[in-house]
């Protein structure tokens, strides 16, 4: 979780002071970045979407009212910024495997929750595994799972941010565990970790 | 004995449920070894899972910072060049609208005052002629 910001120094970077802007993205670049990276398995892809998410989030300060903490609305941003992201490119994949330019097109399918076969696990190494097997998890029990498990958010905040009820929330993150257990299992019985 | 439901058992967990519920479920994982089995097994899945947290370089600071203030450059080009724009439109405009003025004449009236001024001219020389 991100130490929370003082009210002083929200006010004064929404007034567009450059000492608070900057400090405010020192403080909220590197979660903002790591969680693009869990969402998108990509870094260089979760760099753009930072880029462009901090540059989104300080034109929109001034219209910040502080209802929701600062973590939050700026994480509501991210999360937004990252589905938009993951959509477009899976409708220029789709787009493309359809005019037949592309025969690779169709690799990518986040909807896909089949596991991956088992002699591709040894393969790959223990961090791109688990980067794959996020991947395969719906963009809504992907989001609420790394929001609980790797950033620390409470229930009621991770319901802020996907804009969702508490109870959505704690049926997407246990139904998100036990798909990610499925997909972990064989490794785990193997005695991979 | 009744377990409590699996969402419990993982509010629990994450330490989501008032203390008084809390307590309840610690007292009936002590007695009930399935229901603490799951909660280990949730306990085991999400330590393993931020052990492989992919260990990534974060993008350094000033690519934002610059292009933050290469954006504030672009607002005051953009708003010096709508004032260059209006006030050439302006002018545009202005010299457009007296050449327009000019020659917003009806022909047939110039007509008339050219030969009036013919005439004017021919009846003064005349009149200038006598006179000398």
């Amino acid at each position: 979780m991100v130490e929370p910001l003082s009210t002083d120094m929200i006010e004064k970077a929404k007034r567009g002071d450059p000492r608070a802007i900057e400090e405010l993205v020192a403080r909220f670049q590197k979660p903002l970045f790591y969680y693009a990276v869990h969402y998108t398995g990509n870094p260089s892809e979760a760099e753009d979407i930072t880029q462009e998410v901090l540059f989104k989030i300080i034109r929109a300060l001034p219209s910040f009212k502080g209802q929701a903490s600062i973590s939050t609305w700026m994480y509501r941003i991210m999360t937004n910024a990252c589905i938009d992201f993951k959509r477009k490119k899976v409708l220029s994949k789709t787009v493309s495997f359809n005019s037949g330019m592309d025969e690779e097109a169709f690799v990518y399918d986040p909807a896909d929750t089949q596991p991956l076969p088992d002699e591709q696990y040894e393969k790959l190494e223990l961090h791109d595994w688990l980067r794959r097997a996020l991947q395969q998890l719906s963009p809504e029990h992907r989001t609420t799972i790394i929001l609980h498990d790797l950033h620390g958010f409470k229930y009621q905040e991770i319901a802020e941010i996907t804009g969702s009820s508490l109870g959505t929330v704690k049926s997407r993150l246990f139904y998100a565990r036990q798909m990610l257990r499925k997909i972990l299992e064989p490794s785990i019985n193997r005695g991979d970790f | 004995m009744f377990c409590p439901k699996l969402l419990d058992l993982q509010s629990y967990l994450d330490g989501e449920l008032s203390p008084r519920h809390q307590r309840a479920i610690e007292k009936h994982l002590k007695q009930c070894s399935h229901c603490r089995a799951q909660v280990d097994l949730w306990h085991n899945s999400v330590q393993l899972m931020q052990r492989l947290i992919p260990p990534v370089e974060v993008p350094r600071v000033p690519s934002i910072a610059k292009r933050w203030a290469y954006s504030g450059q672009k607002r005051v080009i953009a708003a010096v060049a709508v004032l260059i724009i209006s006030v050439g439109l302006s002018a545009f405009w202005m010299f457009n609208g007296l050449n327009y003025q000019e020659n917003s004449q009806d022909p047939r009236e110039t007509e008339l005052m050219n030969e009036y001024l013919i005439l004017h001219m021919e009846e003064s020389r005349t009149h200038g002629g006598s006179n000398v």
